[in-house]
C-alpha cells in the first residue's frame, strides 16, 4: 500500500500530466490498471484488515485518473481495445466506487460488433476475457483460448524468454480470476506446477524478482501445494523484501541527458513500482486462496555445495538453509545444472542431469521431458 | 444488465439498432447538435489528434509486465542493490509494513 500511495502521489497525480503528456497518459493507463487490479485483489484477501480505509482512499484517488475523458474517447472510437481501458473501472466498481455512465458506455463497447476485432495471442485473449468477466460474469473466463495458451500448450522451457514466462504467469490468474475459479478438470495441474518450478529457477538464475513474484502465484492458483523449490523461492522473495523494505525489479531504463526531477521519478518509480505490485498481488493471491507456503524451520546452516546458479539473491538463502532444506532442493540443483549445460550445449552434462532426474523420479517433469526430447531430436539428426 | 442482455443486443439487426437510437435521441439532429460540442471535447481530449488514427494506444504486450527489459530478460549490468539504490536516492521512504 505504501508503494501504491507513492506511485499515485509522485507519478500519476494530475499535476504531472503536462510533463511529457504522452508518457504520462501511457503510465496512467498501465500503472493505473495494475493498481486497480492490486486493490481489488487486496480487498478480497484482507476484507477486515486495518488498512481497509487506506485501500478505499487509494481507490478514490485513482478513480478520476482511470475514468478520464480519454477513456471515453477510446470506448467511442476504438471499442476493440475496450478491455484494457475498462479494466480499472470495473475493478474500482467492485471496490464500491461505481460510475454508472462509464459503465453503460463500457458495456456497450465490450458488446460492440467489433469487440473481439483485436488480434491477440491466447494469453492476451484470456486477459481480455478476465476484464469481460467483471462486466458479464464468470462464464467469460471459460474461454476456448485457454487450450492454446500456456495452460494448455505448456511453455518451451529449455530457452524460455522472459516473455514466454510472463505468458504463463498471466494466463493462470486471468483464467481463474486469481485462483477464485478452479481450472477445468482436463487441465494437467501437476504439469503446470512443474512449469512454474522451472520458471522460478529461471527467475532466481537471473535475479528477476518481478518474474519470480508472478510465478509464485501459481501454487495457490493451482491448489496443489508448494514444492520445496517453490517454497525456497518464496523465502528468497520474502527475505529480499524484508532487507530492502521493498522488492527491487530487474533493472531500470537509462537516464536521458538533462533529466528533470519529475522525469527521474517517473523513470525510476514508474518502473520499479511494478515489482512491488507483483509481489503484492502474489501475497494477496496466496492469502485469498489460503495457500500459505510452509515456513522453513531455522536450523544450523548446511554445508552442501551451492548448485551452479547465477544471480545473487538465492545464494544468500542457500547459505542460510539447513542441510535438510538443501538436500530437498533436488529440482533446483538439477535445473541450474541443466541451464548451464544448455548454455554451451554440453550434451554429456545434459545426459548426466537426465540420469540423475531419472534416479530421483523426476524424469517426467516438463523441464526434463523437454530436455529428453531435445536429445532425441539431436540423436535423430545423427542417423545416417 | 447481464451477459444475455448484451449478447442479445449484440445480435440485434441494424434496423432494430436504428430504432433504439432514435428512441433515445442519439440520432436526432437537435440532440446531436446540442451535444456536439460536449462530445467533440471528449473525442479530442488529450492523447491524440482527435481521430481514431491519432489515438495513442497502449501496447497490450507491455501491460501487467515489468516495464523494462521484459522481452529477453534482465540486463547483466544491473544488480538488486544498484536497482534498490536508485529508488532510495529519490528520497522517498519505502518500507515494508505489517
Amino acid at each position: 500500500m505504501g508503494m501504491a500511495r507513492l506511485v499515485l502521489d509522485e507519478v500519476l497525480a494530475v499535476r504531472f500530466e503536462n510533463e511529457e503528456p504522452d508518457e504520462y497518459r501511457e503510465l496512467v493507463g498501465k500503472a493505473g490498471g495494475e493498481l486497480a487490479m492490486l486493490l481489488r485483489q487486496a480487498d478480497r484477501a484482507f476484507p477486515d484488515h486495518a488498512d481497509r480505509e487506506e485501500l478505499r482512499s487509494l481507490a478514490r484517488d485513482l478513480a478520476p485518473l482511470v475514468r478520464a475523458p480519454q477513456v471515453y474517447r477510446f470506448l467511442f472510437l476504438r471499442p476493440s481495445r475496450a478491455p484494457m481501458h475498462t479494466l480499472a473501472h470495473f475493478c474500482l466498481s467492485e471496490l464500491g466506487l461505481p460510475d454508472e455512465r462509464l459503465d453503460r458506455v463500457a458495456r456497450l463497447a465490450l458488446s460492440s460488433s467489433v469487440c473481439a476485432a483485436n488480434e491477440r495471442v491466447p494469453y492476451r485473449i484470456l486477459d481480455a476475457a478476465w476484464t469481460r468477466h467483471m462486466a458479464f460474469g464468470d462464464e467469460e473466463l471459460d474461454h476456448p483460448a485457454m487450450s492454446l495458451s500456456p495452460i494448455g500448450a505448456g511453455v518451451d522451457l529449455l530457452q524460455a524468454t522472459t516473455n514466454d514466462a510472463y505468458a504463463f504467469t498471466h494466463a493462470l490468474p486471468y483464467a481463474t480470476d486469481f485462483g477464485r475459479i478452479p481450472l477445468p478438470s482436463d487441465v494437467d495441474g501437476h504439469n503446470l506446477l512443474g512449469i512454474a518450478e522451472a520458471l522460478a529457477v529461471k527467475a532466481l538464475d537471473e535475479d528477476d524478482l518481478d518474474l519470480l513474484a508472478e510465478v509464485l502465484m501459481a501454487p495457490p492458483i493451482l491448489r496443489l501445494g508448494w514444492t520445496p523449490t517453490l517454497s525456497f523461492a518464496w523465502e528468497v522473495l520474502e527475505r529480499v523484501w524484508n532487507e530492502f523494505g521493498f522488492v527491487p525489479g530487474p533493472g531500470i531504463p537509462p537516464a536521458p541527458q538533462d533529466e528533470t526531477h519529475t522525469q527521474k521519478v517517473r523513470r525510476v518509480l514508474g518502473t520499479l513500482y511494478h515489482t512491488m505490485f507483483a509481489a503484492g498481488l502474489c501475497c494477496a493471491t496466496i492469502i485469498a486462496c489460503e495457500s500459505v507456503p510452509s515456513e522453513v524451520q531455522q536450523d544450523v546452516p548446511g554445508d552442501r555445495e551451492a548448485p551452479p546458479g547465477k544471480g545473487s539473491a538465492w545464494k544468500v538463502n542457500w547459505m542460510r538453509s539447513s542441510q535438510l532444506v538443501q538436500d530437498s532442493l533436488i529440482f533446483l540443483n538439477l535445473a541450474f545444472t541443466l541451464r548451464r549445460a544448455l548454455e554451451v550445449v554440453d550434451l554429456v552434462s545434459i545426459r548426466e542431469v537426465l540420469n540423475k532426474a531419472a534416479e530421483c523420479d523426476l524424469l517426467e517433469h516438463p523441464l526434463f521431458m523437454q530436455a529428453l526430447e531435445m536429445l532425441e531430436r539431436i540423436g535423430e539428426s545423427q542417423q545416417a | 444488465m447481464d451477459s444475455e442482455d448484451y449478447k442479445t443486443r449484440r445480435n440485434m439487426s441494424a434496423v432494430q439498432l436504428l430504432r433504439r437510437l432514435d428512441d433515445i435521441g442519439a440520432i436526432k439532429l437537435d440532440v446531436l447538435l446540442s451535444k456536439a460540442a460536449e462530445i467533440r471535447e471528449v473525442v479530442s481530449a488529450a492523447g491524440g489528434g482527435g481521430g481514431a488514427s491519432g489515438l495513442a494506444e497502449l501496447d497490450e504486450w507491455d501491460r501487467i509486465c515489468y516495464p523494462f527489459v521484459i522481452r529477453i530478460g534482465p540486463r547483466h549490468d544491473f544488480d538488486l542493490v544498484t536497482v534498490a539504490d536508485e529508488l532510495k536516492q529519490l528520497g522517498f521512504e519505502v518500507k515494508q509494513r505489517g
